[in-house]
């Protein structure tokens, strides 16, 4: 009889055992759910023109709901903040039409911003590839969600952009630093940020007499 | 028994289980098998039923699109590319497929190179096919008109989307992007239609789109050649999978169709 017991025993603990154990080793992947369903062209045939004038269930065309979600109204002939307008064309140009018409690109990423790859570069087609960065990972890497990564569908990943592009946010998020930054007469500079833990701007920084300086944070 | 117990937990935990696509049928490639391979008793890989042209998705049919592949004039044969799965690209051969004999019963080698690229029109004496490849933004559509007993390039061109129609056997008109550049970097600042003669090497064009106020051109995608007009729209969702001209381009309030007589592009 106590055998049994100790045996019905061993059975119970095994048994919280095995549940803590697979508890503590089921993984988690962070995830954007709402960039899947609300993509509003996820199911239209892939290649069709869409609103903001790229294709269906291309890269570009997530790219711009995504920018347009955050609250910037932008589309394939978009004017930059110097007020020049382009036509933003294929993913692989991103980076040199977007600072053309006076947005900062650079490798420094930017939550809640584009990042793009030039042809070929990292797994990247013959006209480049644009994402959209959802996290900055410890070691310098982004998380990023995007479409047609995966031929047709949406996709998220970790990976190391070759430009990023500062079109809804001019600063980023985190511990903001604005510096090396010059700002002329007559221009305007915007930062605009929904989370940041600071902003720091540096004595390099060059807000020239008459220059219009908004720091926004939502 | 403890192990058996920590496996049945783990499935039931979804530690081991493996999540297979919702439409796996879907996701098979529809011709994945090579040229060799089309015995005469396989299931047609395409058939058309009620007028519509339907291509076999695993084990069941489905309606196929305008990317899908095009069909020839008498309905006899279907064009159409693989999209290649160990890159961006279309694999090497334009496929034939006989709807009579039910078997590919011609592939042409052509430049796959770049992104993926499809047939999307047909000369009407079925010796030319045009190829567009994969864009990502309208303007940027590279378009190729191939010949199709040779696999060789006649002409190419850059167009506004993925549409063409074909006034003669050497004559079609597609949509053009109107750019007005500053060095290397170009705004698209309108829309024409262009009508590209293949033998007399000359271009007709007639603008027909400008910019709006808010810098954004028009949404228009599909050019058609019907009874002396050349007619653009736009696709509609519930009308895309559709390869019959007449119901395939359907604008988008029943009365935005633009029709234009085609006397009206001059020479540019």
């Amino acid at each position: 009889m106590i055998k049994n017991f100790n045996f019905k025993k061993k059975i119970i603990i095994g048994m919280i055992l095995a549940l803590l154990i697979i508890g503590s080793s089921k993984t988690y992947a962070f995830d954007y759910p709402e960039n899947e369903s609300g993509y509003p062209y996820r199911n239209w045939e892939i290649g069709l023109v869409d609103e903001w004038l790229t294709f269906t269930r291309n890269c570009t065309s997530y790219v711009m709901w995504k920018i347009n979600q955050a609250g910037k109204p932008f589309h394939n002939n978009p004017t930059g903040p110097n007020g020049k307008t382009i036509t933003i064309g294929d993913a692989g140009t991103y980076d040199e039409h977007a600072a053309y018409i006076g947005y900062r690109v650079d490798n420094i990423p930017s939550v809640g911003n584009p990042v793009n790859w030039d042809p070929y570069s990292q797994g990247a087609s013959a006209w480049g590839h644009v994402a959209w960065v959802e996290r900055i990972n410890n070691d310098g890497s982004v998380y990023v969600s995007e479409w047609n990564w995966k031929y047709g569908e949406y996709w998220e990943r970790t990976a190391r952009g070759d430009h990023f592009l500062h079109i809804v946010d001019e600063c980023g998020a985190g511990n903001i630093t604005i510096s090396n930054k010059t700002v002329l007469p007559d221009e305007t500079y915007t930062c605009k940020t929904n989370n940041p833990n600071s902003i720091t701007i540096m004595p390099a920084t060059n807000f020239q007499s008459g220059s219009n300086v908004s720091l926004f944070i939502n | 028994m403890l192990f058996a117990f920590f496996i049945l937990i783990a499935i039931q935990s979804n530690v081991f289980a493996i999540k297979f696509p919702e439409n796996i049928e879907n996701d098979i490639n529809i011709a994945s098998y090579p040229y060799s391979f089309s015995p005469k008793s396989e299931v047609p890989l395409f058939k058309i039923e009620n007028n519509t042209l339907i291509k076999r998705s695993g084990n069941t049919f489905v309606k196929a699109n305008f990317r899908d592949g095009v069909l020839d004039k008498n309905e006899n044969m279907y064009y159409y590319t693989i999209k290649s799965e160990s890159d961006w690209g279309a694999e090497k051969y334009i496929y034939g497929y006989s709807l009579n004999q039910n078997r590919i019963i011609k592939q042409i080698e052509f430049d796959n190179s770049g992104n993926y690229k499809y047939p999307i029109s047909i000369s009407p004496d079925s010796k030319l096919i045009v190829i567009v490849e994969d864009a990502h933004s309208v303007g940027e559509v590279n378009l190729s008109v191939i010949e199709l007993k040779t696999g060789k390039i006649i002409t190419t061109d850059k167009i506004y989307s993925p549409s063409v129609t074909w006034v003669d056997n050497n004559s079609l008109i597609m949509l053009e992007a109107d750019k007005e550049c500053d060095g290397e970097f170009c705004l698209i600042n309108g829309i024409s239609i262009k009508n590209k003669n293949l033998v007399a090497k000359k271009n007709k064009v007639l603008n027909i789109a400008k910019l709006s106020n808010n810098k954004n051109a028009n949404q228009i995608e599909v050019v058609e050649y019907i009874n002396g007009k050349v007619v653009i729209s736009k696709r509609v969702p519930e009308n895309y999978n559709l390869l019959k001209n007449e119901q395939l381009y359907v604008d988008q309030n029943n009365n935005s169709k633009l029709e234009i007589d085609f006397n009206l592009i001059k020479n540019d």
